[in-house]
């Protein structure tokens, strides 16, 4: 009884052991495979990868060396692999920001803000605890990590992998011969079964590229609306437009202000001022005073009732506006005048409010008279009153596609309740990001006459990725349990697979293959497999989303009310692609390794028999 | 609602970055939770299925067409465990996509339970018609109550019953006993109207009662303890209301209740709420705010008002909401306090504080059923009443509705694309498995033929395998996700402790039904194929080649 219970316990934390080995593999069969190869003499001295065998009679002490000898070749090679991946992504053609770049910097954040590091403290306790440390040791623990890696690394990480991948494969078939043409032709013999399994693939692939290229549609929609020369100015005490509340006078003072120090308060080469225009034979500073709504609204003809979140702007100057936010009409149409008001040309007794339209919103109102989308001329209610549209903007890509833009004046905040400014929109007369960004420094440190809350305006844009970030989160683990079973599914193929060959596997170790070439055939076998399936689901996903419009919300303050509802354009780009196809190769060699190393445990005896 | 959604901060905001991690990392969690309650699951998978084989095999012995049929369904069993890791396999990707499939589920359809309307007793909000954030007079809470006595009397809120109070914890009401079938008389349209009927006056006594029991103001005070810098750790955002709408009942919705909050907790929250009344300077501040602003209960604080510019208000903490609850991040002051700084500022300054007519953000009813709610919106509605600034009634579903409008493109992609693209894996995880289990077995196909099996017995075994698989892996995984939270609930509250996620994680009901449903379906269809094709095997064909 003694004996069975101990068997029965040794069984199982064998078992238990073997389990968190398989974990272990499964981590480790993501690195490059070739890598891992050559390192693998380290734990398993007898077996040779690079020659053709291995003497029997060897010291212990040249045993260390091949072992030391193995790691270090591995690591080596996943280091050249790694710095040729980085070095093919940055010559290539991709822009400067990526848009998962999020995900790299999440993982590569500064060491203080890592979870367990100085957990359940305060701020400010943090700080405290810091500050015990030496200088050096403080920079170290404050300084994110992802500003010491390349940019490539850290902007288009997913390129890099998939380039280190690729480089893996021809690394691979460079070190020695692997059985290819074999694992490849038993795929198209097999092809009901890795058919259903690709296609197992390409659902997962499609519905997550799908869904990144609707957050890669915001990110473009975010990025795009901010000019880089801008000043964006809100009260103190808000990050959204909407709880912003400017007064009146302030403003003045605001445009005439110089910033004359930088950051390290050193004075700047050319202090930054607001530029200047001659507007009607006067110099105006090109700023924009502008109030921020945002308008419930009844959705005509739907029950029950559902009601809408309209974007409205106000103005004063529409042609200041225009300029300083880059914004054009479409031919056809005007900016609303001075008055803000005219007669309707229907109704020549009725009074409407002349506005402009954004492509996003003119497509939202549209459906509800009957249209596709509302066009110059057309009006429409909003807060009981009329409105005409003079015009619709050039707008798509940008916030400002689902804002409604009108003129300042008391027939529209009175009845909304907002009659002060609560944003402030001024160009740098050197237009560029760091103009602002100084600019921006200086009213938030140096400017006393009022608290206000100034970015530059790609930096508040930037803010209201955050929503996006959230998105991302959850369509990635959303994602992650789809590929549960397409990696389940990849497994039970393989599984079959190697059990219906097993006499093939037996000869070809017979013909002189060692282990790890027939592990490797196997999971080339899967991933080839794995890249067909994904490279359908991409395809299909760009097919059906790429170009389609849809709606969200942006929020840099924490969402609720203060989020800006928008139309963006899903947008299927090189990028999200890249992700796609990253995904889909994670899931082969996940779901293929496990398979491809029991295949390399069968003994040869036991194969033929 | 959540305080931090209400008013905008300054600085760097942590708080989505937070919750992106947070809850990526719960759903990470759920994952492997998942993956490992299905492994725990396996035991009972297989036991399961040990024991049917077992009771087939006793009816085998059974005259046909059972025993017949029995010995037919323990070729299937013996199929399922001619390989066990494959089955497992298969089982436990079922098991974790279902899971994500019923979790995706209950959260689209709480969202649009709690977006329907509502025929029985529903809270309805007013706030600003057109904008927010809703700014609207102080004076618009009183005129709301003049209108709630326009209404006849079956639509009036009414006071709650003592059975009700007792039940919820509330004190005892003002105007004596109050049973709930006189409630039922006298909220009736055929109520004398002469004003000097005993009736009457006993109903103006209690509709009294239940407009200040039924009606609660909240207005939005954000605030920093450093007049000159606002950041994450020294700012705090406060409802300003008055203490009676919590012993009323009318905050139970952000937690503030007795189910809640548990009989200790409850008495403890009265107990904060009398020392509210005592001093209209004295505040609650939730648990978790407390830490990051680095104060504890029994402090003097000094707060200066973000949105009320140029107001201080120095107060003093005597409680402290629960870490985890809905106002753990949050605070509550007395709305008093804020008319009376706001007078205050008038005396000093010698003008009205600009936001002085626009300090009422929100008005909370509680109306007894839909058609007394839309008789009171109809009224507010009414052109002359609320009308600088404009002001609408709305219930509390369908504020929430409007919030979530922007996200109804996502709410469409997780119900019509991402829910059956999960089931189209799960049909797929199946299909390949047994389409392999299919190949496999070709010669014992053909052997079955020989001995007199009909092509429709064999490709119903082949559906059997899969729906047992699917049945198992889809009931195991709802099962094991509605009743868990069940027991866990019940076994923390008979020891006393609160595990605050459960007490609030209820999945519905029918997916009780619809797990196993699922499963047969998936099982069904994704066995549809390979079983035809098994259906079809050639007895001739199979032999030759194995010859």
């Amino acid at each position: 009884m003694f004996d069975s219970a101990v068997r029965f316990v040794g069984a199982f934390v064998k078992r238990v052991v073997g389990l968190f080995a398989t974990l272990i593999v499964l981590a480790l069969s993501l690195l490059p495979l070739s890598a891992l190869l050559l390192a693998f003499p380290a734990l398993v001295p007898q077996e040779s990868v690079l020659t053709e065998s291995v003497s029997g009679r060897q010291s212990w002490l040249m045993r260390t060396f091949r072992r030391i000898t193995a790691a270090l070749s591995g690591l080596l090679v996943l280091l050249v692999i790694l710095a040729c991946s980085v070095e093919l992504v940055s010559r290539l053609p991709l822009g400067e920001r990526g848009s998962f770049a999020v995900i790299a910097r999440f993982f590569f954040r500064a060491p203080e803000s890592v979870p367990g590091a100085f957990q359940g403290l305060t701020e400010a306790q943090k700080e405290v605890a810091i500050s015990k440390y030496s200088p050096e040791m403080q920079s170290f623990l404050k300084t994110p990590l992802h500003e010491k890696l390349p940019p490539a690394m850290v902007e288009h990480w997913q390129f890099v992998i998939l380039a280190v991948y690729g480089f893996d494969v021809l690394l691979l078939l460079f070190i020695g011969k692997v059985p290819l043409t074999y694992n490849l032709r038993n795929v198209r013999v097999r092809w009901k079964t890795n058919a259903m399994t690709a296609v197992a693939f390409a659902a997962v692939v499609s519905l997550l590229t799908f869904l990144l290229a609707f957050v890669n549609g915001m990110n473009n929609l975010t990025e795009n609306s901010g000019v880089p020369g801008n000043v964006f100015v809100l009260s103190d005490g808000s990050t959204d437009e909407i709880f912003s509340n400017l007064g009146y006078g302030d403003l003045d003072n605001v445009e005439r202000e110089v910033a004359d120090r930088d950051e390290a308060n050193k004075p700047l080469k050319s202090p930054v001022a607001i530029r200047q225009v001659e507007v009607g034979g006067k110099p105006r500073k090109l700023a924009s005073r502008e109030t921020y709504y945002s308008i419930n609204q009844l959705v005509p003809n739907t029950e029950p009732p559902r009601r809408r979140f309209v974007q409205l702007r106000t103005f004063e100057d529409p042609q200041i506006a225009a300029e300083v936010h880059n914004v054009s009409l479409f031919p056809g149409g005007r900016w609303f005048g001075v008055n803000g008001v005219e007669a309707d040309p229907r109704d020549p007794g009725r009074t409407v409010i002349q506005c402009v339209l954004g492509e996003g919103i003119a497509a939202t109102l549209g459906p509800d008279y009957g249209k596709k989308r509302l066009q110059t001329g057309d009006t429409f209610e909003l807060g009981e009153m009329q409105w005409l549209v003079t015009g619709v903007m050039k707008s798509e890509g940008t916030t400002f596609g689902s804002e409604i833009w009108a003129k300042r004046f008391s027939l529209i905040y009175k009845p909304f309740g907002k009659e002060k400014y609560t944003t402030l929109v001024m160009r740098t007369d050197a237009d560029t990001k760091r103009a602002s960004r100084e600019f921006a420094y200086h009213l938030n440190n140096r400017y006393t006459q009022q608290k206000l809350k100034a970015f530059s305006e790609p930096d508040y844009y930037a803010e209201l990725t955050k929503t996006n970030n959230t998105f991302l989160a959850a369509i990635v683990i959303v994602c992650i349990v789809m590929a549960i079973g397409g990696i389940f599914g990849m497994m039970t193929t393989m599984f079959a697979t190697i059990a219906q060959r097993i006499r093939d596997i037996g000869v070809l170790r017979l013909l002189g293959f060692k282990r790890w070439q027939v592990t490797v055939s196997f999971l080339l076998e899967s991933l080839a497999i794995a890249v067909v399936g994904g490279a359908a689901g991409c395809f299909l996903a760009w097919l059906t989303a790429d170009g389609r419009a849809s709606t969200s919300t942006l929020s840099g303050g924490g969402g609720g009310p203060g989020g800006k509802s928008v139309a963006l354009t899903i947008n299927v780009d090189a990028q999200v692609i890249a992700m796609g196809m990253l995904f889909t190769l994670v899931m082969g060699r996940l779901g293929g390794l496990v398979p491809a190393l029991s295949a390399m445990r069968i003994k040869i005896l036991d194969s033929l028999r | 609602m959540n305080p931090d959604m209400m008013m905008g901060q300054s600085g760097p905001d942590l708080s989505l970055m937070q919750t992106a991690i947070y809850g990526g990392a719960i759903m990470f969690g759920a994952i492997v939770i998942a993956t490992v309650m299905a492994c725990f699951t396996l035991p009972i998978f297989f036991g399961a299925m040990t024991l049917l084989s077992l009771g087939l095999r006793v009816l085998q012995n059974a005259p046909d067409p059972v025993g017949k049929s029995s010995k037919i369904g323990g070729l299937v069993f013996r199929s399922l465990r001619r390989n066990l890791l494959r089955t497992a396999l298969t089982y436990v990707a079922l098991f974790v996509l279902t899971w994500m499939l019923t979790g995706i589920y209950g959260m689209v359809k709480f969202l649009g339970d709690f977006t329907a309307e509502k025929e029985d007793s529903q809270l309805v909000i007013m706030s600003e018609k057109f904008s927010i954030p809703s700014q609207m007079p102080p004076g618009y809470a009183n005129q709301l109550r003049g209108v709630i006595e326009t209404l006849p009397p079956s639509n009036r809120p009414r006071p709650l019953s003592d059975e009700e109070r007792v039940k919820k914890g509330v004190a005892p009401s003002p105007a004596g006993p109050i049973a709930a079938q006189e409630l039922r008389e006298l909220f009736g349209d055929d109520l004398p109207t002469d004003p000097a009927n005993p009736k009457r006056r006993r109903f103006e006594q209690l509709a009294a009662e239940g407009v200040k029991e039924n009606l609660m103001t909240w207005s939005f005070v954000g605030a920093s303890l450093d007049p000159t810098k606002f950041t994450q750790e020294n700012n705090l955002f406060l409802f300003a209301l008055d203490p009676d709408a919590v012993t009323s009942g009318m905050m139970s919705e952000q937690g503030l209740n007795k189910e809640d909050l548990g009989e200790e907790g409850w008495t403890e929250m009265l107990r904060v709420i009398n020392l509210v009344k005592e001093d209209k300077r004295n505040i609650v501040i939730g648990e978790d705010r407390l830490k990051i602003i680095n104060k504890k209960v029994g402090d003097e604080v000094k707060f200066y008002s973000t949105n009320y510019k140029d107001i201080t208000f120095e107060c003093k903490i005597v409680g402290a909401f629960p870490a985890g609850s809905r106002l753990a991040g949050g605070a509550v002051m007395r709305y008093d306090y804020l008319l009376a700084k706001l007078d205050d500022y008038q005396k000093t300054e010698g003008a009205a504080h600009p936001q002085a007519d626009r300090c009422l953000n929100l008005a909370w009813v509680r109306m007894p059923n839909k058609t007394s709610y839309q008789a009171l919106a109809a009224k507010v509605n009414e052109p002359g009443k609320f009308n600088a600034p404009a002001a609408k009634m709305e219930t509390f579903s369908a504020v929430v509705g409007s919030f979530l409008e922007p996200y109804k493109d996502i709410f469409w992609g997780m119900k019509f694309i991402i829910m059956p693209a999960i089931v189209c894996i799960m049909c797929l995880v199946i299909g390949i498995t047994i389409t392999i289990g299919v190949r496999e077995r070709w010669t014992e196909m053909a052997v079955m033929k020989v001995l007199g099996f009909q092509p429709w017995q064999i490709m119903g075994m082949i559906v059997s395998e899969a729906m047992l698989i699917g049945v198992f892996g889809g009931m195991l995984s709802t099962w094991f996700l509605y009743f868990t939270p069940l027991l866990i609930r019940k076994g923390t509250k008979a020891v006393g402790l609160k595990f605050a996620f459960f007490d609030n994680f209820t999945m519905p009901w029918e997916i009780v039904i619809y797990g196993p449903i699922l499963g047969i379906a998936v099982g069904l269809i994704g066995s549809a194929l390979p079983s035809w094709n098994a259906r079809k095997v050639k007895v001739s064909e199979v032999f030759a080649q194995v010859a």
